[in-house]
């Protein structure tokens, strides 16, 4: 490899290479282990996953609001996407101790980007020292390597790489050009990984290829036109300051390969405008360089039209990173702000539901002799977060029953509820209102009730209102009734067993506006408990916004359906509520929380959230 | 969902009836965009406009617009007709000048995708010696600006072009020009930045930092940036050479830069960030701010003042690119619009109207975008895209009487 300065003065290392080789071939012998048995960090039985995607970090303000940001989210896991810190903190080990304040213990793995090849700021194995694998990768980690997450019951396999990078003193060929090891390596990854039934096949590298600047591909035609071509979920990559998310990319008609410097209809398999795309129609590519160095322009000219959103220096600038949620059916990418504007993307994409697929830790790619970083199995860092816990202990807080209904009150009144069957005194009961009228509404708890959360309304409409009362029963108690304007209405009741009845609320609830949110989400906040083994209530209420329609839900992944009612009064705007459950074992923030809607009519509602955790006994 | 007080005109009345095109006055970059010189453009020509509405038949009814509300009106006074292309099937229109040239992309008949000049209509490819070369902004006198890809070099590349002849845009050694807008006096808005080490491929992944060129043939200036601002790019350039674009540190901050490159930034709709795109005859910024669910399109006095001009468009989205005395384009987007396809759009003060999108036989639009506006003769021309089901462009021309 030569020493080389130009430009800017991008200086090789030759010398790191040797270390990296001496310092890997501890590696070789201590991953055996790593990699070829389940990783315990994980989940058991995950039924959904997020996870944190950004690239082109450097080290500043920014770069920890993003991680942050991934964090308070409830991220599992993040990936950086390669280029990292810029020298904008040195040496390695301070950029690394940087990360891992603001992560905290979310694990926090990369992929290397052209900045820390073999330099000029910082070299790779020199992060992947101080920053190493927490997943049980296969492969060389931080070069080319693939985890499937959760280990034990794979929702997702990501699979990361290197194209056209410069690893001084690997002898291999990083070029990813078809029959190359990294080709094959990539080929072979995504093939287990259907044959596994591994539902979502991410792929992720910092180069990119078809993209939103004036430049063109720097990564590998034959890498992007096979990840097109087996259909590859979704697509990452980064080295473009900016996000660009495309519609999915297929091989079809005249489509033979993807252009870079023009635009080829036949390429673009589906171009639904909310987003809402069926799984194998095609590959989404999402360009997340946004992690906090900088943004640059994107240009909304030549291969514009293969993207159905971007953010750039010239459209609403915004530093943040594109969090991915998979559960067995769905693949939810959202871009998430950190700082700068208020860019917010969304797209989802939907398979049938499949046999569950088996467990894929033992390493199926072909080994490489690249330089490895010293040894992952010192690694101590606590377990990724998932959404989904083991079943609670029969002491722990749980929903006895429930009730719903809801209709109109055509004057100023009040509407009378249900207490849920079979309630005891001592159970906490909670008493969900979800209210459309414009003007104010849920300003009175019912008397005897508390006020868990205070009326708010959708950010898509003032007319959109919830609030959520509760009450430890008595003896004796009636139910309650709910005064309110003429205004069409929907609620639940949910009765809790093993609640704390000092103190039923573990932190404050919070709510959500849902601002930014298209139909058919309705999203409730992610909320962070202060006790283990607590119950986490969700409510997702809507507006339906087209007269006479009703609306019903699908609960949010992994979450249990309490109730569900609508109003269903014609030539208005009706009210609709859905009340779900998880039970919770550790502190973890929830992470949020989406329920579908279904629209009798029309797919334009007013959505709002709430989440409460309740704090069990003792 | 209530998204604010829609104006629209309900009457039959013209722009030219008003006044607002005396003569041509606009130019504009691709998503940037300046007005040229402000001849004949009349200061405070919103407020007579308004007042003209008022007193001659352009009724501006508020409407409380809902979510189930009623569509975003077309603008009826608005032709839309398709540009020819060079044999392909799309092209797009990113640019005007104040006199009426247009330039952009257009598909040859192999597929590739050209640069092209429309005088009066007619197309000409413009011959730039780059890979993928794509022009960004023309003047009055021709002077065609853009930027492509130098592949025995393997670096990006800033260009002017005029009358057949290719030129590349100075620039000081390591670093790269990308010019965004140029004005009727020949100044020129973009950025700069660094050029890297090429082994591991093409590509520029430093920050940009705002830079004029006084001239096409003269050295480029950096423009200083405010307080906490690390880098940033200017989209737009006015007649007297003042630069409007974002500076960007923690935020992105809307900012102009006086002739003498002194930076001020503007206020946002809500603290969380703005970016200038074009600057009208009159010294008037147009552009986007973040709000809650996206970004407005907005519009700065001379003072630095911020209206709220995307309110009305009735979505989440919308953003202004170019605008002559009292009439904004740009783009926005509706729920109740298309489904949510973004389509190009007019203000008329703050009264927000689609522009439809073109077709023919052989193409139908359902989306679009509005880059730019001029004034030729009694009418506005507005140039921009639409879009059609499958992602497939055309280059637009709106005319608006």
């Amino acid at each position: 490899m030569e020493l080389q300065v130009k430009g800017q003065g991008r200086m090789r290392h030759p010398v790191v290479a040797v270390l990296a080789v001496l310092l890997g071939t501890a590696l070789v012998v201590g991953n055996v282990d790593v990699l070829s048995r389940p990783n315990d960090s994980q989940a058991a039985a995950a039924t959904s996953v997020s996870l944190g995607f950004a690239g082109d970090t450097g080290g500043n303000t920014v770069t920890g609001k993003v991680i942050d940001a991934a964090r308070n989210a409830g991220t599992s896991a993040f990936f950086n996407l390669g280029d990292l810190s810029y020298s904008q903190i040195t040496p390695e080990s301070a950029w690394c101790s940087f990360v891992k304040q603001h992560a905290g213990s979310m694990p926090y793995e990369f992929i290397t980007g052209n900045h820390e090849d073999d330099g000029p700021d910082g070299v790779w194995s020199n992060f992947a020292s101080c920053l190493p694998d927490q997943l049980g990768s296969v492969g060389n980690y931080a070069q080319q390597f693939y985890t499937d997450y959760p280990a034990s019951s794979p929702l997702v396999r990501l699979i990361m790489v290197s194209p056209k990078l410069t690893y001084s003193g690997s002898g291999l060929d990083w070029s990813y050009k078809s029959g190359t090891q990294g080709y094959k390596f990539v080929t072979s990854a995504i093939d287990s990984a259907r044959a596994a039934g591994i539902p979502f096949v991410v792929v992720g590298m910092h180069m990119y290829c078809l993209s939103m600047v004036n430049y063109p591909c720097a990564a590998s035609p034959d890498l992007m036109n096979m990840l097109v071509s087996k259909k590859v979920d979704l697509y990452l990559q980064a080295h473009d300051h900016a996000y660009a998310r495309s519609y999915p990319l297929a091989l079809k008609g005249s489509c033979t390969a993807i252009p870079v410097s023009s635009f080829n209809p036949d390429c673009v398999a589906d171009t639904n405008a909310n987003g809402q795309f069926a799984a194998g129609t095609g590959t989404i590519l999402a360009t997340v360089g946004s992690g906090g160095r900088s943004i640059n322009s994107e240009s909304n000219t030549t291969t514009a039209p293969y993207f159905q959103s971007f953010m750039g220096s010239n459209n609403n600038p915004t530093y943040g990173f594109l969090n991915v949620s998979v559960t067995s059916t769905t693949l939810t990418g959202s871009f998430v702000r950190a700082s700068g504007g208020t860019y917010a993307d969304k797209f989802t994409i939907t398979r049938p539901a499949a046999p569950s697929p088996t467990p894929t830790a033992t390493p199926t790619a072909t080994a490489t002799a690249t330089p490895t970083p010293p040894p992952t199995t010192t690694t101590t860092a606590p377990p990724p977060t998932t959404t989904t816990a083991p079943p609670p202990p029969t002491t722990a807080v749980s929903v006895r029953s429930s009730a719903s209904g809801a209709g109109e009150l055509t004057a100023t009144g009040s509407y009378t509820t249900s207490l849920p069957a079979g309630w005891q005194p001592g159970d906490t009961v909670f008493l969900y209102s979800q209210v459309t009228v414009a003007g104010s509404a849920n300003t009175t708890a019912p008397a005897g009730w508390t006020k868990a959360v205070g009326d708010f309304t959708s950010a898509g409409s003032t007319s959109a209102h919830q609030a959520v009362w509760y009450r430890v029963m008595q003896a004796g108690d009636t139910a309650p009734s709910v005064a309110e304007p003429a205004s069409r209405y929907a609620w639940s009741t949910v009765a809790v067993q093993g609640a704390n009845t000092t103190t039923p609320l573990d932190v404050t609830p919070v709510t959500d506006t849902n601002s930014g949110v298209a139909y058919p989400d309705v999203r409730a906040p992610s909320i962070t408990p202060v006790t283990p083994g607590a119950l986490l209530l969700t409510a997702h209420g809507v507006r339906n916004a087209t007269n006479s329609a009703t609306t019903l839900f699908s609960p949010p992944a992994g979450m249990t359906e309490l109730g569900e009612s609508t109003s269903n009064i014609a030539s208005k705007s009706n009210a609709a509520l859905e009340v779900d459950s998880l039970a919770l074992t550790d502190t973890s923030a929830t992470g949020t929380k989406t329920a579908t809607a279904a629209s009798s009519s029309g797919a334009l509602i007013n959505q709002c959230g709430s989440a409460i955790v309740v704090r069990p006994a003792g | 969902m209530l998204l604010g007080t829609l104006e629209f005109n309900s009457g039959g009345a013209t722009l030219a009836k008003y006044g607002f095109f005396n003569k041509a006055s606009s130019v504009s970059g691709s998503t940037l965009f300046r007005l040229g010189k402000s001849r004949d453009v009349r200061p405070g020509a919103l407020l007579t406009a308004l007042v003209l509405a008022a007193e001659g038949g352009m009724v501006m009814l508020p409407v409380a617009a809902t979510a189930a509300g009623p569509d975003l009106p077309a603008a009826t006074n608005c032709t839309p007709q398709l540009l020819p292309g060079l044999g392909g099937r799309g092209s797009n229109a990113v640019a005007s000048s104040s006199n009426g040239l247009v330039v952009g992309l257009a598909d040859n008949a192999a597929g590739e995708s050209v640069p092209v000049l429309w005088r009066n209509g007619q197309p000409t490819q413009i011959a730039i010696p780059l890979q993928a070369p794509a022009p960004a902004s023309v003047n009055a006198s021709g002077v065609v600006v853009g930027t492509g890809y130098d592949a025995a070099n393997e670096v990006l590349v800033g260009w002017w072009w005029q009358d057949g002849q290719y030129h590349p845009l100075p620039v000081n050694p390591g670093d790269i020009a990308i010019p965004s807008a140029v004005s009727d006096n020949g100044v020129v808005a973009g950025a700069l930045v660094a050029d890297e080490e090429h082994s591991d491929g093409p590509g520029a992944d430093e920050d940009e930092h705002p830079a004029v060129w006084p001239s096409v043939t003269t050295a480029p200036h950096e423009l200083a940036l405010p307080a906490g601002a690390r880098g940033g790019h200017a989209f737009a350039v006015g007649p007297d050479g003042t630069a409007g674009g974002v500076a960007l540190g923690d935020d992105a901050t809307p900012v102009l830069w006086a002739p003498d490159g002194s930076p001020k930034a503007l206020p946002t709709l809500s603290g969380k960030g703005g970016v200038v795109l074009g600057i009208d005859s009159t010294g008037q910024a147009v552009g986007q701010s973040g709000v809650a669910d996206g970004t407005h399109a907005v519009a700065w006095a001379a003072t630095g003042a911020v209206t709220d001009v995307g309110a009305a468009a009735a979505g989440a989205t919308s953003s202004a690119a170019s605008a002559i005395a009292g009439v904004t384009v740009g783009a926005g987007s509706s729920s109740s619009v298309r489904g949510s396809r973004p389509q190009a759009v007019i203000w008329i003060g703050k009264s927000a109207r689609i522009l439809p999108p073109g077709s023919d036989a052989q193409f139908t639009g359902v989306s679009g975008s509005a880059t730019s506006v001029s004034g030729q003769g009694a009418n506005a021309v507005v140039i921009g895209f639409s879009a059609a089901d499958n992602g497939l462009r055309r280059a637009t021309e709106w005319s608006c009487k």
